[in-house]
């Protein structure tokens, strides 16, 4: 016993006298360990906020605007069908390590992500490109003869200092896309040392991340790495932009419980948290509301969370049915009494909260603002949408549900996916008269589920990658990788294609909202159900990180606040485009 | 006392390989596909791409034999975690495993010396108050569970009082509330069977002999009666050192402690193959090994009990 005591007493002494670090200016919760912190691997929301101080591409987002800025590039000209794009270099844009970067660093990155071998999940952001997706494909195969060469894709370096870049049809969001991580550039002779080199990934590519190893071009580098304890990042002195970094350190806890990271904020251990459970997040937003609080700021969040249909299965193979579906939804039930922080009800796809930030400008000087298609029942009150839905559903052959096997409506583990799944089946059994079989599973079986069209209907979310409405309408293209309900309509691609090769934006956003209408006011593969909120706790002694409707919270620009300046967050609402979608961390999915 | 020892490590790669084997039908069993980590599509050249660096690709002969117990959790070449896609099993394994031990090792000091002190006292002190008070407090280690403890402990401790970090690891003060968590159970369990021991012990023929022949009534109870009232504790104390050092799911999710019990149970969540068989495997040796220190300290403490010398 004594012995015992006495060797707990060592330990303690032991663990007193191991190496201890001072707190970082600036501490924040990543609630998750990132996979990794390669650029072109990286995915999900946390990943990128990390990855958002280590690169920096082509162009950034402002950070109170979060329109593109020049960043490596100082500037770049664009000719005038929008579809040919050359960018400079500025001279004073270094690696960590001294190098200048230059466009044949872009070039190495984007090769790497476009190699099908590295299985990058955001490849397609850089589909604008002409080639960019028949390079893609023909490396897809197993047959290396029908290999596309990369010099036939359309980006090509003039010299060190200058990219041009040729696109397939004239992508409005290009600058957005160039400042998405996916597209930074990587210092190539660090990655033919650890990872990738003659078009074939190396077995060590796991290590070009390593804090020894990295060798980055962001306003951070990283100092140190424990493996899932910390990361913490020190001024990078060779950024070009460094005299505008006010931070000399930042950490990044990856705490995964939401009830332990809202102890350690209320402690001050750490100064920025992006997730709470949804029953703090309730007593947070009603205090914020009550005018408490100010350090909780929730805010719209470029994200829409829906019910996918089967298309190809009876009974949902009929639009009706699927239409009944949508209208017997009581979508301000739920926002209200299930999830309450805010969220808004959903018709459409293309989150409604943020169409004020993706005005673009037309080449007349004037402004043109996307108008949301028209979702079904919308306009209706309740009862007219309950009535032409068992309208719909009599049409269809099943007048009070007759005749419609049990359906069965699939979800990932959540406590909220489930309180909604039971609201809505309730709703579609008092009204319709179905039976709904409920069904929770774990993400690894759900997805591949979901992917080969093996449910009824199931949950889906999407989270805009950049600030245009095509982020979510051209998901449901006949084939589209992420459509996965069986919908095919040859009017909706037609309007896809047609809006994507028209360069005026005012009919391009006409386009797209005929688009939208089709798809949620007639054929309905899906039925919207509420916009996300994002929402995060900052300590009010800091300033400079602005909201956007991404939530992307760029930690790099954080400063302490002289006293007596309320918090930047009072300012103006952020308008303009943001860019940087990533996946919702596991607690939100 | 050395061959039972002999016999007892040369069992241990048997044992392996048939924990080893069951693991891997089981995982093989398991439903859900281990490469759809992420939320976007995955491209049939992306999945191809996965299924060579993860070795799906094989034959199940092969990965059996080769792939997974030596490419990748011996000499760790090439192979990332599913999850963890900088880090590989070794790493992994490297990184939290020593988190794990020194948790542990605190914690089954803690237990030790409080479960023990407890049981002895409370048995010493039969039906007075220091007995209810512990037999109450073991009932309560028992009984409420770690992740309601751990909570109270951090608001209290945490929030409230301000004198003990939130949570995190490498530093001193960041051990004592995970520690103490983490030995409660175990030190309520202690205590019950140190007491139950003694009050057996106590009425025996030869305790009285001690006492007639004068001995102190202190040395009559922690020698002579101790001794034999400790060999129930001692066989729970091979399982549950065990237990302990290998980590806790919950303690360390409360406290965000970097160890392995984490991983645990997130790698079957990732169908995190290797990771999985990575973590039962060292969860088996470190069970082995206590059991054969608790087979060991039993010949040891009773002089009749020579396991392995019939």
């Amino acid at each position: 016993m004594v012995i015992a005591v006495a060797v707990a007493l060592i330990l303690l002494g032991v663990m007193v006298w191991s190496a201890r670090e001072g707190r970082a200016d600036f501490v924040f919760v990543n609630s998750l360990e990132p996979r990794t912190l390669d650029p072109a691997l990286t995915s999900w929301v946390d990943e990128f906020r990390l990855g958002r101080c280590l690169f920096e591409g082509l162009t950034r987002l402002n950070d109170t605007t979060f329109r593109p800025e020049p960043a490596v590039a100082s500037r770049w000209d664009v000719s005038d069908d929008r579809r040919r794009y050359t960018f400079h270099l500025r001279p004073e844009a270094r690696w960590s390590n001294g190098d200048p970067v230059t466009a044949d660093d872009f070039l190495f990155a984007w090769r790497r992500v476009l190699d099908p071998a590295v299985a990058s999940e955001y490849f397609y952001q850089l589909y604008p490109i002409t080639n960019a997706r028949r390079y893609y494909e023909s490396r897809s195969d197993r047959d290396p003869s029908n290999d596309l060469p990369f010099d036939r894709v359309g980006a090509r370096a003039l010299n060190d200092r200058t990219l041009q870049v040729d696109l397939e049809f004239p992508c409005p969001y290009f600058l957005d896309l160039t400042a998405f991580l996916t597209l930074s550039p990587v210092h190539r002779p660090t990655l033919e040392r650890w990872a990738y080199r003659e078009g074939r990934v190396l077995p060590t590519k796991h290590l070009w991340t390593r804090p020894e190893n990295l060798v980055c071009n962001g306003p951070f580098v990283i100092e140190r790495w424990q493996f899932k304890r910390r990361i913490r990042l020190r001024r990078n002195p060779t950024y070009w932009d460094a005299a505008a970094i006010r931070l000399r350190t930042i950490e990044a806890l990856p705490i995964d419980d939401a009830n332990t990271s809202l102890l350690a904020y209320e402690t001050g251990a750490v100064d920025l948290i992006a997730a709470v459970t949804p029953m703090a997040a309730r007593a947070l937003y009603a205090a914020h509301r009550a005018g408490g609080r100010d350090d909780f700021h929730p805010r719209r969040y470029f994200a829409t969370y829906f019910y996918r249909f089967n298309c190809k299965r009876p009974p949902l193979n009929d639009a009706r049915v699927r239409r009944a579906l949508s209208l017997t939804i009581d979508r301000q039930a739920i926002c209200e009494r299930v999830l309450g922080f805010g969220q808004t009800p959903a018709y459409c796809l293309v989150p409604a909260g943020s169409v004020d930030e993706m005005t673009r400008e037309g080449p007349d000087g004037r402004s043109y603002r996307y108008e949301p298609g028209r979702g079904l029942g919308q306009d209706m009150t309740p009862t007219q949408r309950i009535e032409l839905a068992r309208r719909l559903l009599a049409e269809a052959g099943h007048p009070d549900g007759r005749g419609v096997r049990p359906l069965e409506l699939l979800y990932n583990r959540d406590q909220s996916h489930h309180l909604i799944a039971q609201a809505v089946a309730k709703m579609w059994k008092d009204h319709l008269g179905l039976q709904i079989e409920l069904k929770q599973l774990e993400r690894n079986v759900f997805s591949p589920r979901v992917e080969t069209l093996d449910y009824d209907i199931a949950r889906g979310n999407w989270v805009g990658d950049y600030m245009d409405p095509m982020t979510f309408l051209d998901m449901f293209v006949t084939d589209g990788g992420h459509n996965q309900t069986g919908f095919a309509n040859v009017e909706y691609d037609r309007l896809i294609r047609q809006a994507t090769q028209e360069p005026h934006p005012g009919r391009r956003f006409e386009i797209l909202q005929q688009a939208e209408t089709l798809l949620i006011g007639r054929e309905l593969p899906i039925a919207p159900i509420y916009e996300y909120v994002g929402y995060y706790l900052l300590n009010p002694r800091f300033g400079g990180l602005w909201p956007d409707s991404q939530l992307n919270l760029f930690v790099h620009r954080a400063f302490v606040q002289p006293r007596g300046v309320p918090q930047t967050v009072a300012g103006p609402e952020p308008h303009g485009s943001a860019s940087a979608g990533g996946t919702l961390p596991e607690a939100q999915r | 006392m050395t061959r039972l020892a002999v016999r007892r490590l040369l069992q241990v790669p048997f044992v392996l390989l048939v924990v080893y084997t069951v693991s891997v039908a089981l995982v093989a069993a398991t439903p859900g596909d281990p490469l759809a980590t992420g939320d976007k599509e995955m491209t049939p050249e992306a999945r191809r791409a996965k299924e060579v660096k993860y070795n799906y690709d094989q034959p199940w002969y092969r990965r059996y034999f080769y792939t997974w117990p030596i490419q990748r959790l011996l000499i760790d070449r090439d192979l990332p975690a599913h999850r963890y896609e900088d880090w590989t099993v070794p790493e992994i394994l490297g990184a939290s495993l020593p988190v794990s031990l020194q948790l542990g090792l605190f914690a089954f000091c803690l237990a030790v010396a409080g479960g023990l002190t407890a049981g002895i006292l409370s048995a010493a002190r039969r039906n007075t108050w220091i007995d209810y008070l512990s037999v109450a407090l073991a009932m309560i280690g028992i009984s409420l569970p770690t992740f309601v403890i751990g909570a109270g402990l951090l608001i209290l401790f945490g929030l409230w009082l301000g004198v003990l970090p939130i949570g995190g690891w490498g530093q001193a003060r960041q051990v004592i509330l995970p520690g103490v968590t983490l030995s409660l159970p175990f030190m309520a369990y202690m205590a019950r069977l140190t007491r139950a021991g003694m009050l057996d012990v106590i009425g025996e023929d030869y305790i009285r002999t001690a006492r007639a022949k004068g001995v102190g009534p202190r040395r009559v109870l922690l020698v002579h009666a101790f001794k034999n009232a400790f060999l129930p504790v001692l066989s729970y104390l091979g399982p549950a050192a065990a237990a302990i050092l290998t980590g806790s799911f919950v303690v360390e999710k409360i406290y965000t402690v970097p160890g392995m019990g984490t991983h645990v149970v997130e790698s079957v969540s990732n169908r995190d193959q290797t990771v999985i068989l990575g973590t039962v495997l060292t969860y088996s040796v470190f069970l082995m090994l206590f059991n054969l220190l608790v087979d060991l300290a039993y010949g040891w403490i009773d002089p009749r009990i020579r396991l392995g010398e019939e």
